[in-house]
C-alpha cells in the first residue's frame, strides 16, 4: 500500500525529504534518541514542577525559580566573577569552592543570549544535560545493539533519580558529559584528546582529578609502562600530564586573585567546618542517623558494591566509581552525596548492563527512579536542604 | 604548569589573619566583632564576638543561648588568644559545665607556661576559681583535657550529635589579684 493506492498526494520533494530524514536518523541514532530523552526529561520536570506550583506555591514556570542552593554560587561567578575576600554575611565563605568551567559556560550563555546570570546558569546546565545524554550514548555506542537499548541508555540519564540537578544550574551535567567523552577517548586510545578532556573535568569538579587514575590504568593495561618509556611515547605522557591541568590553572588563578592557591580547600574546613575523616567511619556515624543520612549512606554502600562488581571486567570504571564515592564521604556529614553518586557515568553503565536483558527489571528500576525524581523535584521547590 | 602551581600552594600571599583562620586553622574567628569590656568585667560567652582584650579563639563552637561549647573537632586544645599580656597574681573566675563525657574528669587551665588542675565534679553549671602567678607575661589561656573527647552520640545514645563537646563556658573573668584576696574583697 503506498500513497498512490491510497489516493494521497505526497509530492516527490516531501518523499525525498522524509527519506533523507530517515537515512539521517539511521546514521545518527544517538542524536535523535538524545533529543527525545531530553524532551522527556524536560516534560517530567515541568510536570512535577507544576505539581509543586499547585501544592507548594512554587513559581515553577520561571527559569530563575530553579536556580537555588549551589546554583546561586555558580551564577554569582557567572555574573560577577570570583570573590576577592571572604564574605562575612555568608559566614566567612566565598565562591572559591565552585570550580570555574561550568560558570564559564553560564557566562557564555549570559553574553550570547543576553540573559541575567541566574537564567543563563540554568540554561547552560540544560544544554549540558542534552550533551550528557548524547555523550553517554556515544561512550556506550559499541555496547548498544538495538534502538531499544539506545533508549534504555538514554533514559537512564534522562530519568535519573536526581535529574533535578540537570535542570537547576548545577555542574553535574557538564561533569557527566566530560567524563563520558573522556572514557570514549580512552577506549579509542586518543591520548591527547583524553588528556584535554581530563583537564576540563578537573576544572569542573575537584573529584574530577580521579580521571588521572582511569587514564593511568587504561594506558598501563593497553600499552604498558616499559613500551611507553622505551618508545618515548610523548602523546601518552602528554595526555597524562594534561589531566590535572584544569585544577592547576584554577589554583594559579586563585593564587593571583586572592593569594591562596588552595582557597577552595581551605574554605571547606574553615568556613563550612568540613573535617576530613575515614569515609567508613563517617558512613558508620551517618548510618546511625534515622534520617536522610542513613538513606544516603545506604546509597553509598550500594554504590561501592556496584564499583566492586565493575572491578572484575572494567577495573578503571570500578576504581573511578569507588573513589568518587569515598572522597565525598570522607568529609563527614554526607550533605549533597546523592548527586555525587547518581551523576557518575560508571554507575549508570552498571545499571544498563544489569537491566538490558530484562524488561521487567527495567520497569521496576524506572518506577523507582521516576518516583525518586518526582519526590526530589517537589522537595526542590519546598526548599528543603535534603536536595542541597 | 603543575610545578608553578606547586610553588603557589607552598607560598600563599595572604594576610596573617587569613593564614591563621583559613590555612593554619589556629583560630575559629575571622575578624570577630569586639565589645567593650575589661578583663575584670569578663567574657560573656553567649554574646557574639569577644571583648576587646580577646583577639580571637580556637576550639569553640558558635555562641549558644547560654554560652559556648568547646569542640574538639575544631581544636584539641581550646584557646583564648588575648590582645594584652597578663602577669602577676591573677584569679580566673569561670562559670562552666562539663559535657556528659567530661563529668568527673580533670582539665588543666593553662595561662602561658603555667597550668592548674581543675576537677569537673559538678554536672550542673558551677563557679570555679583558679589562681595564677605567672612570672613571664602570658597572652593565651588554654583548656587542656585529660584524654580524647568522644562524640556526644557515643556517650548519650539517642542523641544525634556528632560533635566532641568538652565544656560549656558561660562567663570568664580575669581579676588582678589572687583568688584569696578576691574572696576577702567580696
Amino acid at each position: 500500500m503506498n500513497s498512490k493506492s491510497l489516493g494521497i498526494g505526497i509530492s516527490p520533494k516531501a518523499q525525498t525529504l522524509s527519506r533523507r530524514i530517515g537515512l539521517w536518523c539511521n546514521a545518527h541514532p544517538e542524536l535523535w534518541v538524545s533529543a527525545v530523552a531530553f524532551v522527556v526529561s524536560c516534560c517530567f520536570l515541568y510536570g512535577f514542577g507544576q505539581v509543586a506550583h499547585w501544592t507548594e506555591g512554587a513559581q515553577s514556570t520561571r527559569w530563575t525559580s530553579f536556580c537555588y542552593w549551589d546554583c546561586s554560587w555558580y551564577s554569582s561567578i557567572a555574573g560577577n566573577g570570583y570573590d576577592i575576600v571572604p564574605r562575612k554575611e555568608l559566614k566567612n565563605s566565598a565562591n572559591w569552592s565552585f570550580f570555574p568551567l561550568f560558570p564559564l559556560t553560564g557566562s557564555a550563555c549570559k553574553h550570547l543570549f543576553h540573559l541575567e546570570a541566574h537564567a543563563a546558569t540554568v540554561l547552560a546546565a540544560k544544554i549540558e544535560y542534552f550533551t550528557a545524554i548524547l555523550a553517554f550514548l556515544l561512550w556506550m555506542g559499541p555496547r548498544l545493539r538495538t534502538v531499544n537499548e539506545r533508549f534504555l541508555a538514554g533514559m537512564l540519564v534522562a530519568i535519573n533519580p536526581y535529574l533535578i540537578y540537570g535542570h537547576a544550574g548545577y555542574s553535574e551535567p557538564l561533569y557527566f558529559t566530560l567524563i563520558c567523552l573522556g572514557f570514549w577517548a580512552l577506549e579509542r586510545q586518543k591520548w591527547i584528546l583524553a588528556g584535554l578532556l581530563g583537564a576540563g573535568i578537573s576544572a569542573t569538579r575537584i573529584v574530577g582529578v580521579v580521571f588521572v587514575l582511569v587514564y593511568a590504568i587504561v594506558f598501563l593495561r593497553e600499552v604498558g609502562l616499559r613500551p611507553t618509556l622505551r618508545d618515548r611515547s610523548l602523546r601518552i605522557l602528554t595526555g597524562l600530564a594534561l589531566c590535572p591541568l584544569g585544577l592547576s590553572l584554577y589554583s594559579l588563578y586563585l593564587y593571583h586573585h586572592c593569594g591562596d592557591a588552595l582557597a577552595f580547600l581551605h574554605l571547606q574546613t574553615a568556613a563550612w567546618h568540613h573535617t576530613i575523616m575515614n569515609p567508613f567511619v563517617s558512613m558508620t556515624y551517618s548510618y546511625r542517623d534515622h534520617g536522610w543520612f542513613r538513606v544516603w549512606t545506604v546509597m553509598g554502600l550500594a554504590g561501592l558494591a556496584v564499583s566492586a562488581w565493575l572491578m572484575r571486567r572494567h577495573p578503571e570504571y570500578g576504581v573511578f566509581l569507588a573513589l568518587t564515592i569515598l572522597i565525598p564521604m570522607s568529609q563527614g556529614a554526607p550533605w549533597g552525596f546523592p548527586r555525587y553518586l547518581w551523576w557518575q557515568p560508571p554507575l549508570l553503565f552498571a545499571i544498563f548492563l544489569a537491566l538490558r536483558r530484562s524488561v521487567g527489571a527495567s520497569m521496576v528500576y524506572f518506577a523507582f527512579a521516576g518516583g525518586m525524581a518526582s519526590f526530589m523535584v517537589i522537595a526542590w521547590f519546598s526548599r528543603t536542604n535534603i536536595v542541597v | 604548569m603543575e610545578l608553578y602551581s606547586g610553588y603557589a600552594v607552598l607560598h600563599p600571599r595572604v594576610s596573617p589573619n587569613y593564614r591563621a583562620y583559613y590555612i593554619d586553622r589556629k583560630t575559629d574567628d575571622w575578624e570577630p566583632p569586639h565589645y567593650s569590656a575589661t578583663p575584670e568585667q569578663g567574657i560573656v560567652f553567649a554574646r557574639s564576638g569577644w571583648p576587646q582584650f580577646v583577639r580571637n579563639s580556637s576550639g569553640f563552637a558558635d555562641p549558644g543561648s547560654d554560652g559556648r561549647w568547646t569542640d574538639a573537632d575544631r581544636a584539641q586544645v581550646p584557646t583564648l588568644f588575648m590582645n594584652q599580656s597578663f602577669q602577676g597574681p591573677l584569679c580566673i573566675e569561670m562559670k562552666l559545665q562539663p559535657s556528659p563525657a567530661e563529668r568527673g574528669h580533670r582539665i588543666q587551665i593553662a595561662l602561658g607556661p603555667e597550668a592548674r588542675d581543675l576537677w569537673l565534679s559538678d554536672p550542673a553549671p558551677a563557679e570555679y576559681r583558679v589562681s595564677f602567678d605567672p612570672i613571664q607575661p602570658a597572652n593565651a589561656l588554654q583548656f587542656r583535657f585529660d584524654g580524647p573527647i568522644p562524640r556526644v552520640e557515643d556517650v548519650t545514645p539517642g542523641i544525634h550529635d556528632s560533635r566532641r563537646l568538652g565544656l560549656q563556658i558561660f562567663t570568664l573573668r580575669i581579676l588582678s589579684l589572687s583568688c584569696r584576696q578576691s574572696e576577702y574583697s567580696r
